[in-house]
């Protein structure tokens, strides 16, 4: 076989795969989306108080049954739903809750008591996508919420905010994914990774934390 | 054996342009495109900044960018070429090349970017890019973003004085009292399909507008970089391609209002309790 031949044997091959590939799905991509904290405890310079918390899920219909799709080739079709492992919602309580925890807060259920402080949290988005962009994929992650913080320990009124975080990152998609084929392979087919959803969805997650923990009017809350 | 030299060299071909597209990607990824705080704030400096001077800078301006692999960005680069062939020809004329030589440059430039443009003609980005364009012309340059920052970021007083200033100069920043700069890139901004979301085609297809910025303050001396952050700004409300088509002033006012949460966002990061 000389290397004309090859070269087309190995194109056809290819060809059949971008084919197959590009009409098929597969099952759907379950993720682990956890908080990780690092450094002193963002509201740890205020005075320990009892939060009550509670996160009410307030996304459209269509955004609860995944939170993304994992994209495969180069055109960006389908290849899979993105789900979380843990409900969403128990997600970012748990986020918010322990990094109130560790910042020397205490942190109730709705059930459980009102607390010095009650804390709601409308959960409107939690979402994953991936674009092209350029010779690279973006890959976005964003979480967005409306607060509504009352205290029952001062005079302080209720305030209201919004807590939106977008997290972006890039993978290389192409020839230093792969080998087989010139790279042709590695640029058609470019199905992000699992890890790679995950830490990008827990970078939005941390973000989100942070945002919400320096937002000024919950500060003024807790003094 | 003929016939094997022949092969070899096409086997030779093939992997230099692997070789050249591996080095092109390798390039491409030293970029830096994680969102986030690169710098903290550095709190006990900025508290200090009396004057600031906003410097803005448009990396690529406005374009639709709502397929999977958009080409919107291309019509520019296109538009650059042809510029490019005009200063060929002026370069060329000064080196004293030959008048036929550098015609056949010139006109192999134009040519490409003619083909070019019709080859990207038909893709439904490029077209709304075209078409959108005239509705944020009076702010799609980095003059028109830096007005409406300054007068922004006076409202808010983040800073005690804002100046808007060309470049980052430190004889400008002793001229005007200029004790930071806060540099405002924007790397690109546009209209993208929202999150997982499905792309439709036509003026059915959902769409949000993107800022994508990088904020830095320095030292008008240069040498400090007291706060850096990348930020991608993406709009909490979408609309179709064809609201913001038939609706006058819709695109530039939610620009308007991603310029505000553009300040706020800043006030919030450089201010905020570590």
């Amino acid at each position: 076989m000389n290397l004309r031949q090859t070269i087309i044997g190995f194109v056809i091959v290819w060809i059949f795969h971008l084919l197959l590939y590009a009409g098929c799905a597969s099952g759907p991509v379950k993720v682990t989306m956890n908080y990780t904290p690092t450094g002193e405890g963002l509201l740890s310079d205020l005075k320990p108080v009892v939060v009550s918390l509670q996160v009410v899920d307030y996304r459209p219909e269509e955004q609860r049954n995944r939170i993304g799709v994992q994209r495969k080739t180069m055109f960006g079709s389908e290849n899979a739903s993105i789900i979380s492992k843990i409900s969403e919602v128990q997600v970012v309580h748990n986020a918010i809750k322990t990094e109130l925890e560790r910042s020397g807060h205490r942190v109730l259920n709705p059930e459980q008591g009102q607390g010095d402080i009650k804390l709601i949290v409308w959960l409107k988005e939690l979402l994953f996508d991936s674009k092209a962009e350029d010779i690279d994929i973006e890959l976005v992650g964003s979480i967005r919420s409306e607060v509504v913080a009352i205290s029952n320990s001062n005079n302080f009124p209720q305030v209201s905010f919004t807590v939106d975080v977008v997290y972006r990152d890039f993978i290389q998609k192409g020839l230093l994914r792969t080998g087989g084929l010139f790279g042709l392979w590695g640029i058609t087919f470019t199905a992000t990774p699992k890890d790679r959803i995950e830490n990008v969805l827990n970078a939005a997650l941390a973000e989100y934390v942070r945002s919400f923990c320096t937002e000024p009017k919950l500060r003024k809350v807790f003094i | 054996m003929a016939k094997s030299e022949g092969s070899n060299k096409v086997a030779m071909r093939i992997y230099s342009v692997t070789i050249l597209l591996a080095v092109v990607m390798i390039l491409n990824g030293c970029r830096t495109g994680r969102t986030g705080t690169l710098v903290e704030p550095n709190h006990e400096e900025i508290s200090r900044i009396k004057t600031v001077g906003l410097c803005v800078k448009v990396e690529r301006g406005f374009a639709v960018r709502l397929q999977y692999i958009s080409n919107a960005d291309e019509v520019e680069v296109s538009l650059q070429n042809l510029i490019g062939s005009g200063l060929f020809v002026a370069v060329q004329k000064s080196r004293g090349v030959p008048v036929e030589v550098m015609a056949a440059g010139a006109i192999g430039g134009v040519v490409g970017s003619v083909i070019g443009d019709a080859i990207l003609e038909p893709s439904p980005d490029v077209r709304n890019t075209k078409t959108l364009k005239p509705e944020v012309a009076q702010i799609n340059t980095a003059d028109a973003i830096a007005y409406t920052l300054v007068d922004k970021l006076q409202t808010t007083k983040i800073f005690p004085e804002v100046e808007m200033v060309k470049s980052q100069s430190l004889m400008l920043a002793h001229e005007k009292g200029i004790d930071t700069f806060l540099i405002l890139t924007v790397r690109k901004w546009g209209l993208r399909p929202p999150p997982a979301s499905k792309y439709e085609k036509g003026d059915k297809a959902e769409a949000q507008l993107e800022l994508d910025l990088n904020l830095k303050l320095v030292s008008s001396s240069g040498d400090k970089v007291l706060w850096e952050r990348n930020e991608l700004y993406l709009d909490s409300k979408t609309f179709s391609i064809g609201d913001f088509k038939t609706q006058k002033g819709l695109l530039a006012g939610r620009m308007d209002y991603a310029l505000q949460m553009v300040c706020d966002l800043t006030a919030k990061e450089i201010y905020r309790t570590p």
